[in-house]
């Protein structure tokens, strides 16, 4: 059973991912965080195959909770998403830790592709 | 069977919006577009109950789509949503056509009970845009006649109260005789007077000149 974190602040971006999700794998434990507290607590609490979040949450923000996440569970695959370009934020969050950056307008096949090749144990680094 | 179009440059906002509906409207036919483009070439093709549209999309923007739908369907809904703050665009945007504007923030919350409102043929208003409307009104109604002009309209109205004559007033703010012309006109209208003389007048009462 693969064991995914998403957070988001939108609880329908949150479902939009989920659902994204559950269309290509088959046994899937799903928990949501909306916030990033939320998801500190929740990272902590269980052993995840991947987290994935937004960089622009109320809180810390995620680039400020990959970083927490990191320094206490530095094996979780960390997979950040936001609205802006790949070219912005991906170099700098990459070097935070994280296991790979995708922007939101990406297609449903590229996040599952992304998801898949992290959870093989690389990291996706758009057009490098 | 309910007809939605959804319209947002992200997939997975599309994809979050298409499922939050179908838990609701389980039989509803469900189309989604990228971008404005894709929304104008299916609703040229097809009717639909309601379109859910994007405010920031690449090329041409949501409002854009917005004003062409409602020029070719005048009747067919369209509900606007956005990442910028409901007091923003709300205004622009229902006096455009919109059914509804809901914030992205409360969108979860809003979005059903705006399909509802909506599909019966009333707009869905949020309480927080409902008192934008009201302060709009106040406004209005307490704004002066020169007040309602834009900057460029009240220089020219300035230029006219003064005594200037059309061809002076384009030399001296390098525009055609033509545009003056068209700003008169609409100077007029918005402040429902006749003549160059009314202007004069309302303007020495003012001490605007």
């Amino acid at each position: 059973m693969l064991k995914i974190l998403i957070a988001d602040d939108h609880e329908f971006i949150r479902n939009g991912i989920k659902q994204i999700l559950f269309d290509e794998f088959d046994l899937l434990h799903v928990e949501e965080a909306a916030d990033t507290e939320e998801l500190l607590n929740l990272a902590f609490a269980d052993e995840w195959d991947i987290i994935i979040s937004d960089i622009s949450m109320p809180g810390k923000g995620g680039i400020e909770a990959l970083q927490i996440i990191k320094e206490q569970s530095p094996s979780v695959p960390v997979l950040l998403l936001s609205i802006y370009p790949e070219d912005q934020y991906a170099d700098k969050v990459l070097a935070a830790g994280a296991s790979g950056y995708l922007n939101k307008d990406s297609a449903p096949n590229d996040l599952v592709a992304v998801v898949k090749t992290i959870l093989s144990g690389q990291k996706y680094v758009k057009n490098k | 069977m309910i007809r939605i179009l959804i319209a947002d440059d992200h997939a997975i906002v599309r994809r979050g919006l298409a499922q939050l509906i179908r838990e609701e409207f389980a039989s509803a036919e469900i189309a989604e577009v990228g971008d404005a483009e894709e929304l104008i070439a299916l609703v040229t093709e097809k009717d639909w109950d309601i379109i859910i549209c994007d405010l920031s999309m690449p090329g041409r923007s949501g409002l854009d789509a917005l004003r062409q739908i409602k020029q070719m369907h005048p009747s067919m809904p369209v509900l606007i949503m956005s990442m910028h703050d409901e007091d923003q665009y709300a205004l622009r945007v229902l006096k455009a056509g919109a059914s509804a504007y809901l914030g992205k923030d409360n969108i979860h919350e809003n979005i059903i009970k705006a399909i509802r409102t909506v599909l019966l043929g009333k707009k869905f208003i949020t309480p927080s845009i409902a008192e934008k409307l009201a302060e709009a009104l106040e406004n209005d109604a307490n704004q002066l006649p020169h007040e309602k002009l834009s900057d460029r309209e009240f220089d020219v109205f300035k230029l006219l109260a003064g005594g200037k004559a059309v061809s002076d007033i384009a030399d001296q703010l390098s525009l055609s005789v033509t545009t003056v012309s068209t700003y008169r006109s609409r100077i007029l209208e918005k402040m429902n007077f006749k003549s160059n003389a009314d202007l004069t007048r309302y303007a020495l009462n003012n001490q605007l000149i």
